[in-house]
């Protein structure tokens, strides 16, 4: 297996905006949400249901044009800020609800008492907001990056997968786990990549996955306990990160002083893009905010 | 049927030479440059890159093209999205070939080969309405295969990137009790929620497809598999699920576990289903009758004469369903004669309760070298004809007309309290009393519309040149007559058409030619009517000398 590859990452972030829309309303669509899905700010329209508020920039970003020539490994050297930052939902939490369970008298015994809640938008007090993907757009093209080979685990534990979103890169290998004693399946809906739909009968169970192109978003989903639900962003480069229940994300390496875009997917709330100009320092701070749309 | 029912009996109709040779691909293998058939069915160890192929080429693409037109765009639309005219009418659907989600393959990505395509397109898929095409040559078959895989527009990059790597099945471990057990167990926890605790297909779990089509996973004591019955082929689909299908791969398991697990699913399974099912193109001999023939359907004479049996599928697919049909054919100097025989426990030949269907049969036919779709024919093509015999006609024949009137004879009285004896009852009711059949009422017969008169005699002749066409002719110019009996649970019919026609249209037939024939029938006790039916492909059809 090939674990650490040299990805080209221009043109793939412009495939991955244009795919980003088409797979939210096919993934959406899975619950029948698919238009309630805020669409993308454009910076012009001022009615877009999730406007992005930007601390620290108002600029859009105008992404320049990259020639092949200038594609190369990202100079580690001159990295030097951190980008950290949090979401928030404006509005009010919805409340999560419990989840039925009782068509797997396996899942019903383990949340005795406790039951499951529905995971879809988890926000806390404050507005902060969990699972969101934050990822860098654009921004990236002229460099290359060598997948790590760090193994991300998609576990089934609880009759839930954890974690519900994750993001991997390109050739990044994925431990799919089976931690219950019931039934599981796992049915990757993927477009970019080769779908695949995986039983795993037994507890202990484990199948090693490689997405070979950028795809944003997967989604996996269980049919055997349709409550059930993960979401994976696959990138070119390393700069991605979920949101924690304090809604806080930070990215695992520092970027190069310059201009990106930072895009937050969230797999109700939809996706907000904002313009990011880096100009150096430890540490660059950003916030994000959706809008919860009730039905 | 006047005519049929005078001839005396005879029991010496045919010629000796006249027994009915079921030629099972054949002419295909003998028609083929390449004398090895090109998939090891039930091999693992023969790898396919061994098997000579056409190569892949814009002109057998283009070849595809035109197949594809001609066979596929019916169901599978003209594009292959899976959305042809004929799609509502076939469970489980056409596949939408676009996705490239294909559910027969051998690959650990589960990307299709060239041979994983082309062994469906060859062989069908049983317990599904896809028919195979073994009628066509190898190369039109390898041509389809290409184009079909050119649907899928991401395929060549994936292939490119992803390679074709097979799963090879290790060695069976040798079975015994203890392994039939372990697969037992190990069904019970992997595949009971779906195919149910004893394999009848009837586990708890709700089912979709990818495009969110609701689907029934398979009855696995029927010993019907679309992607053969063989038990490498079990294996595969164990190991690599079905893609686009709810059907999961069991990738997580030893191969030992899918071996007890392919032992377990194989015991469940009647045997020899899928050849019982499994539809071949096969060559169906007329022979000549050397004296009168007789009329009456179940005539031993019939009968002990060597049939061509055919298999039948359902267009929505069944459990509960007529499997095959028995023909025998047979000429004389003036009539084709077609023989059909089939199982029906119940005899339906009424359609006067809102419930109730008619039992039927029909042979389709056409003379064309190159025939069009068995589905009714093809826009475009010339058109096919077909002879649609009903149970319901034929009592209508034999007993005289019914209608609602029949089975309730007092319908009027019991209505119209203006007719005589009735509390407003009037001194000349506008319709008279018991008087169903009055013409001033009965638009459609008074204008002598064809399906609204009373039947007087049991097979209808019509023509169809694609699916949504079929008109009746009129006048019979076929000369088809016909009679068919209902006994003990079986069915036999007896069809006859004068061999030569006049006419533009006039379709022909003579001794030493070929014909393409197809067959329907129908089960009333299942509501079959219409399109809801089971069908043949074409088969050929020969008056031989």
């Amino acid at each position: 297996m090939q674990r650490s590859i040299g990805i080209r990452a221009r043109a793939l972030a412009f495939s991955l905006m244009a795919l980003s829309l088409a797979n939210l309303s096919g993934c959406g669509g899975s619950n029948g949400k698919a238009s309630n899905q805020p669409k993308p700010s454009s910076g012009k329209s001022t009615s877009a249901p999730a406007t992005p508020v930007v601390p620290n920039e108002a600029k859009p970003v105008a992404t320049p044009p990259v020639s092949s020539s200038s594609v190369g490994a990202f100079p580690e050297g001159k990295a030097t800020t951190l980008l950290t930052g949090v979401v928030r939902l404006e509005g009010a939490a919805p409340e999560r609800k419990p989840i039925r369970t009782d068509n797997d008298p396996v899942c019903q015994k383990m949340h005795e008492g406790a039951p499951l809640l529905d995971e879809v938008i988890i926000a806390g007090a404050g507005g902060e907001l969990a699972n969101v993907l934050v990822f860098v757009s654009t921004g990236l093209e002229s460099y290359t990056f060598d997948a790590p080979d760090d193994v991300q685990v998609l576990d089934q534990k609880g009759c839930q997968y954890v974690p519900r979103v994750f993001g991997v890169m390109v050739g990044q290998p994925i431990k799919i786990r089976n931690s219950d004693t019931t039934i599981h399946n796992v049915n990757c809906q993927a477009s970019e990549n080769l779908p695949f739909n995986l039983s795993q009968a037994q507890k202990g169970m484990e199948t090693e996955k490689v997405f070979e192109d950028p795809e944003m978003p997967l989604t996996f989903k269980c049919d055997v306990h349709p409550w059930m639900r993960a979401y994976g962003g696959v990138f070119t480069h390393p700069f991605f990160a979920v949101s924690k229940m304090d809604g806080s994300f930070q990215f695992p390496r520092k970027l190069i002083p310059g201009e990106y875009t930072l895009t937050a997917w969230h797999e109700k709330l939809g996706k907000i893009e904002i313009p990011v100009s880096v100009k150096g320092g430890d540490s660059h701070k950003v916030e994000l905010r959706f809008k919860n749309q009730p039905k | 049927m006047a005519n049929l029912e005078k001839k005396p009996f005879n029991p010496w109709l045919f010629t000796a030479a006249g027994a009915v040779i079921v030629v099972v691909l054949a002419i295909l293998i003998a028609n083929s440059p390449d004398p090895k058939p090109a998939i090891p069915v039930g091999n693992p160890n023969v790898v396919p890159e061994t098997v000579v192929v056409p190569e892949t080429t814009e002109d057998l693409l283009a070849h595809g093209a035109n197949l594809f037109a001609r066979n596929c765009a019916t169901c599978h639309g003209a594009k292959g999205a899976g959305d042809g005219e004929a799609a509502y009418l076939l469970n489980p659907k056409p596949r939408n070939l676009v996705l490239g989600q294909y559910r027969v393959v051998r690959t650990l990505n589960g990307l299709a080969r060239r041979e994983d395509i082309y062994k469906v397109i060859t062989e069908g898929m049983p317990g599904s309405s896809m028919p195979p095409w073994d009628r066509l040559s190898e190369k039109d078959r390898w041509a389809l295969t290409d184009y079909t895989l050119s649907l899928d527009s991401k395929r060549e990059k994936k292939v490119k990137k992803l390679g074709l790597e097979l799963l090879n099945p290790v060695a069976p471990p040798p079975m015994d009790i203890a392994v039939l057990e372990h697969g037992r167990s190990l069904f019970q926890q992997a595949c009971a929620l779906c195919h149910g605790s004893s394999g009848r297909g009837d586990g708890p779990q709700q089912q979709f497809d990818t495009e969110g089509y609701p689907t029934r996973p398979r009855d696995l004591t029927l010993g019907l598999y679309k992607g053969g019955g063989e038990p490498e082929e079990i294996f595969r689909r164990i190991r690599l699920g079905m893609p686009g299908s709810p059907m999961p791969a069991l990738g997580s398991i030893s191969d030992q576990d899918a071996w007890a697990l392919t032992h377990f699913v194989k015991s469940l399974a009647k045997r020899d289903a899928q050849s019982v099912v499994r539809q071949k193109y096969q060559t169906i001999e007329a022979t000549r009758a050397s004296g009168p023939v007789p009329e009456d359907p179940f005539s031993d004479e019939w009968l002990r004469r060597p049939a061509t049996a055919l298999g039948l599928m359902p267009l929505w697919w069944r459990e509960t369903r007529i499997e095959q049909v028995e023909t025998r054919c047979a000429y004389d100097a003036e009539h084709l004669w077609v023989h059909l025989a089939w199982d029906d426990a119940t005899q339906d030949d009424s359609q006067l309760h809102l419930q109730s269907f008619s039992d039927g049969a029909a042979v389709q036919l056409t003379s064309d070298a190159d025939p069009p779709l068995f589905a009714m024919g093809a826009r475009g093509s010339s058109d096919v004809r077909i002879w649609f015999w009903k149970a319901s006609k034929q009592r209508d024949t034999d007993h005289g007309f019914a209608d609602i009137q029949t089975i309730h004879p007092n319908m009027y009285t019991a209505h119209y309290q203006h007719m005589k004896g009735g509390p407003l009852a009037v001194a000349t009711p506008f319709l008279a009393e018991g008087d169903a059949h009055d013409p001033r009422f009965l638009t459609g017969r008074g204008a002598g519309n064809v399906v609204s008169t009373p039947n007087k005699q049991p097979v209808e002749s019509l023509s169809a040149h694609g699916i949504g066409t079929v008109g009746q002719r009129v006048h019979n110019d076929e000369g088809v007559q016909g009679r068919g009996v209902w006994r003990d649970g079986r069915y036999a019919l007896i069809l006859r058409r004068p061999l030569k026609q006049s006419g533009a249209k006039a379709l022909s037939l003579a001794v030493g030619e070929q014909a393409y024939v197809a067959f329907a029938v129908w089960d009333g006790n299942l509501g079959d009517r219409n399109g809801q039916k089971s069908v043949t492909i074409w088969h050929a059809l020969r008056l031989t000398p």
